[in-house]
């Protein structure tokens, strides 16, 4: 009884004082509600039958967004990679300077690390930023005003700018070796560079942050 | 230059190796100057012999004429040296008579200028203690210091060994 009563203390004290017929028609009346709320489930927003329209948007939203998803996978993982060969072209564009104008030996050992370096950045980066370009737009953009992402395009477009000015000003400036004005556009091309360097690591460093 | 930054990225990307002369991309690989060459390389050979216009001037093989030189060549502290005992650091002045262009020596003894200093009239090479001078006129085309100044000493010219200046310590 007390099982089915749910109620221990009260069974106890009414069987002591009721005959069993009584304690039975107890038990009777308190099972029924139970038996009644077997159905725990209820709807707290009715759902609404979807259209096949309405269906098939809401898989391509999913197939898009998986999409999505993948593509920026990508990004990240070139966009990591952008930097870790960024940072060896400045590494070994510093050195070759020094090399070539800093009172160095002219030995030009550094130049082949730094265009095999600078090789690889411009074409992680682009590839990077392809794919972020290619990537479809999340269903729904809430305005955030300026945050992470926002800082993150900017750099990257500051960077982007700052790579297409490097591609030009490298190749002017080698192509312009034995020419008295090489050391002037070496200048500006390692001053650039770090710039270039600095938005990129902006960019990338601006996302671990929420 | 743009090709060998597109050779840079071929290599690079396109993972290759350089077997029997060439790469896969197909691009020679010169004996001399490898796939692109550097400052200090080959010293003591004539630099104009490749780094002239093209190869139809006599004695211009063509091979470097993207990047043409009006005068280089390899300093060393003795004019008998072995071509591999350049100096670096060796102040070079070329006087011609479109101008004066300074170099320093690099670290295989190398200078070498692609500036337009017309007729040269005068070269000085001086370190900090000593100081040559030759004043022979040498019109161009011919800046190619190590086409004359050699070891052993070339029969046709009047150059007595090698480009030199005198070690400025013991």
């Amino acid at each position: 009884l007390a099982l089915l009563l749910g109620r221990p203390v009260e069974v106890a004290l009414l069987s002591d004082s009721l005959d069993e017929p009584a304690a039975l028609a107890l038990a009777d009346t308190a099972a029924a509600p139970s038996s009644q709320t077997t159905d725990f489930n209820f709807d707290l927003i009715p759902e609404k039958p979807q259209s096949a329209e309405a269906i098939a948007q809401q898989q391509a939203i999913e197939r898009s967004q998986a999409t999505r998803r993948s593509l920026l996978q990508w990004h990240q993982a070139l966009g990591i990679a952008t930097v870790a060969f960024t940072v060896g072209a400045l590494i070994t564009g510093q050195l070759n300077y020094s090399d070539k104008f800093g009172g160095g030996s002219n030995s030009g050992q550094y130049e082949i690390y730094h265009d095999v370096f600078d090789t690889l950045a411009v074409a992680t980066f682009a590839t990077a930023g392809i794919l972020a370009l290619a990537a479809p737009s999340p269903p729904t953009k809430p305005d955030r005003g300026v945050d992470t992402i926002t800082i993150h395009k900017w750099a990257m477009i500051v960077a982007a700018a700052g790579i297409v000015t490097q591609l030009v000003l490298g190749i002017a400036t080698a192509s312009q070796e034995g020419h008295v004005d090489q050391a002037t556009l070496a200048t500006t091309h390692l001053v650039i560079g770090y710039v270039t360097g600095a938005a990129l690591l902006t960019g990338v460093t601006v996302l671990f942050f929420p | 230059m743009t090709a060998r930054r597109v050779t840079v990225l071929c290599g690079t990307l396109w993972l290759v190796g350089c077997t029997n002369g060439q790469t896969s991309t197909g691009t020679i690989v010169d004996q001399t100057a490898g796939l692109f060459g550097v400052p200090t390389m080959t010293p003591g050979e004539s630099c104009l012999s490749c780094h002239c216009p093209d190869s139809h001037m006599a004695g211009c093989t063509g091979k470097a004429s993207q990047r043409v030189w009006t005068v280089a060549g390899t300093v060393y502290n003795d004019p008998m040296a072995d071509a591999g005992d350049g100096v670096a650091g060796v102040e070079v002045i070329v006087v011609g008579d479109a101008g004066t262009i300074t170099m320093v020596s690099n670290a295989a003894g190398n200078f070498y200028t692609a500036e337009d200093v017309g007729a040269i009239e005068a070269v000085i090479v001086q370190n900090s203690k000593y100081r040559m001078q030759m004043n022979t006129s040498v019109k161009p085309p011919a800046g190619d210091c190590n086409g004359c100044h050699a070891s052993p000493p070339v029969v046709y010219s009047n150059a007595f060994g090698r480009v030199f200046v005198p070690k400025e310590g013991p």
